[in-house]
């Protein structure tokens, strides 16, 4: 039962290794992620509708000098798409870092099985889905710079299924390599806890762009 | 007893019926592949249009584009817009297929396609253009980032795998070269946060590094250079941008570095746009993409290695219609012998004459079409 649960949860997780990850969950810890579940899709149509209802903003660190409102590549800027797979609990959207190690790259944490990767081209995911840009708002450039590079600097490591786990360092899913970049870097901590438990904190990418500490910088659509 | 009898009975009777749904499943799908295996050859065609709902011939009389023939299958199912691919003899195009990630996750691979006899071959493989792709006159090569280093694989122009090794320094996107026996490959050192670019030559043969060239001599800056291109042993690379190593600021840069890697000797020319980012060489002229984001307009510079003239192109102007930068990518340039220039923006193919930059004819594709290639036939 407690395995059925956490593969309804995760569903799009090989099986293998979530009977791995789940046998750490307690009955009790399972109940939560389930109750988190049934709110998720309240939750992502809020960060959805909050995100598109706000103007998108110019970004004041941006050297390019870029239009107000396009696409950008300056260091550190978060990118975050609606686009993932819509069954799984808190990462569904996509989330990345602009990373200063190659020239129009991200750094990212693609999925299970995959490792941390640098990402080069821009982002064109069509509607339904939308694109955000977001910049942190109490960071210089300099910081900004840190935090892609530090999250340029995880390529290799593998995929965190552990959701909840998101203080560690030895593997990323992807809003967690985004929200330690600028935790371990800036101190700038982008949890919303929208989706804290007693026992963790797991980052939806809905969190950067709902979030007092950003502005949007770009939108899609 | 008996009761037992059945129930071995029923186990057998269910394993024997799905291992026949799993051979039914497998011929299937060996019957009915989900892409082409071969392409829609014409004589008459003057371009070959791959995309991910199909490839066409097309014919191009006069300003008119004609589909001479068209197969539903695509050579792939997904092949990522940013990463280049490779041709080989006028014959061969070689590319890598497919994406492994949980918000888009197609069939990876690298493709080998024949236009004298029309032949898709696919190989299967775990080292896909995860990071970036590249190719040499005779090698396309695929490039995986990890924290050892940079995993790099060689195939040949049929799409076979020939050697992989993984070389302990973090590249830059993309490199080219038409030497034969070894090919050249950017590469960024990160020193404790300040970046400098080097140029590295690499060996065919065993994929090992034989010199390292230095592409800056400060380390108060990062020369950003955006891809390389080697071509008679000189090298052209689009100098993107400047960075401060020490505020970490940005200032746009519209340089072009040519650099002859046999005598060292080097100097930039001046491009008339700033941002420059993908170069495609074909024949005496390089074309050079720029940040549609970044300069606000959608448009290209033609650069001729010869003169080392160079004129913009704005395409919304050449169009007579306006594009949205965010969304108008300019990809797949290809020339033909005859002087006409190939590209995609958003759903059209555009066909202008290079030399008077004059529209010759366009091409409209299905919505959500993407182009994987144009490969003109003279």
């Amino acid at each position: 039962m407690t395995i059925s649960i956490v593969l309804g949860l995760l569903a799009c997780q090989p099986m293998m290794t979530l009977a791995d990850e789940s046998t750490d969950y307690t009955n009790e810890q399972l109940a939560e992620i389930a109750k988190i579940e049934t709110q998720l899709q309240e939750t992502v149509k809020m960060y959805e509708e909050t995100a598109n209802s706000v103007p998108v903003q110019s970004d004041p660190k941006d050297f390019y000098r870029a239009a107000k409102g396009s696409w950008s590549w300056r260091d550190g800027l978060i990118c975050i798409t609606t686009k993932g797979k819509g069954n799984q609990v808190v990462n569904t959207w996509h989330a990345a870092i602009v990373a200063p190690q190659q020239i129009q790259s991200v750094a990212e944490a693609p999925g299970e099985n995959q490792q941390v990767r640098f990402t080069a081209g821009w982002w064109e995911d069509p509607a339904p889905y939308t694109v955000y840009q977001v910049a942190v708002n109490s960071t210089s450039v300099q910081e900004d710079w840190n935090a892609g590079q530090w999250a340029g600097r995880q390529i290799g490591k593998p995929y965190n299924t552990k959701f909840w786990d998101s203080r560690r360092t030895d593997r990323f899913y992807c809003s967690q390599l985004v929200w330690a970049a600028y935790y371990y870097t800036a101190g700038v901590d982008l949890n919303k806890n929208d989706n804290d438990l007693p026992w963790g904190f797991a980052i939806h990418p809905g969190e950067f762009v709902t979030n007092s500490n950003t502005t949007i910088v770009y939108r899609s659509r | 007893m008996r009761k037992r009898k059945r129930l071995q009975m029923l186990l057998l009777l269910t394993a024997f019926l799905s291992s026949l749904l799993g051979i039914g499943v497998w011929l299937f799908q060996l019957l009915n592949p989900m892409t082409a295996t071969t392409l829609p050859l014409h004589p008459e065609a003057d371009l070959y249009l791959l995309t991910n709902k199909g490839s066409y011939a097309l014919d191009l009389e006069g300003d008119q584009f004609a589909v001479l023939e068209k197969s539903d299958r695509p050579v792939a199912e997904f092949v990522y817009h940013y990463y280049p691919r490779a041709s080989f003899d006028d014959r061969y195009l070689v590319l890598s297929k497919g994406w492994e990630a949980n918000y888009a996750n197609y069939p990876t691979g690298v493709v080998s396609l024949d236009f004298e006899t029309g032949k898709v071959h696919t190989t299967k493989t775990e080292h896909y253009a995860h990071t970036s792709a590249g190719h040499s006159k005779d090698y396309f090569y695929t490039l995986a980032t990890t924290t050892g280093g940079t995993n790099i694989t060689q195939f040949n122009a049929q799409g076979e795998e020939l050697q992989t090794k993984v070389l302990p320094k973090l590249f830059v996107d993309r490199f080219f070269c038409d030497s034969s026996g070894h090919f050249y490959i950017g590469n960024v050192e990160d020193q404790e946060g300040i970046f400098t670019s080097t140029l590295l030559k690499v060996d065919e043969k065993d994929l090992t590094i034989l010199e390292e060239i230095p592409l800056q001599t400060s380390d108060d800056i990062h020369l950003r250079f955006s891809e390389s291109v080697v071509l008679d042993e000189t090298l052209y690379t689009p100098l993107n941008s400047i960075r401060d190593n020490a505020t970490k600021e940005i200032a746009a840069e519209n340089q072009l570095l040519i650099k002859n890697l046999e005598t060292g000797e080097e100097h930039y020319a001046t491009l008339p746009q700033y941002f420059p980012n993908q170069v495609i060489p074909k024949g005496d002229y390089l074309f050079i993409e720029h940040g549609v984001t970044e300069t606000g307009q959608v448009g290209f510079t033609v650069f001729n290695r010869v003169t080392e003239d160079s004129y913009f192109v704005d395409v919304a102007t050449l169009l007579n219609q306006e594009l949205d930068p965010n969304t108008s990518h300019l990809q797949r340039f290809n020339l033909d012998q005859q002087g006409r220039l190939f590209f995609n923006v958003n759903q059209e193919i555009v066909c202008m004459d290079v030399e008077s930059g004059n529209l010759l004819s366009t091409f409209s594709l299905e919505e959500a079409e993407k182009v994987f290639y144009l490969w003109p036939t003279s």
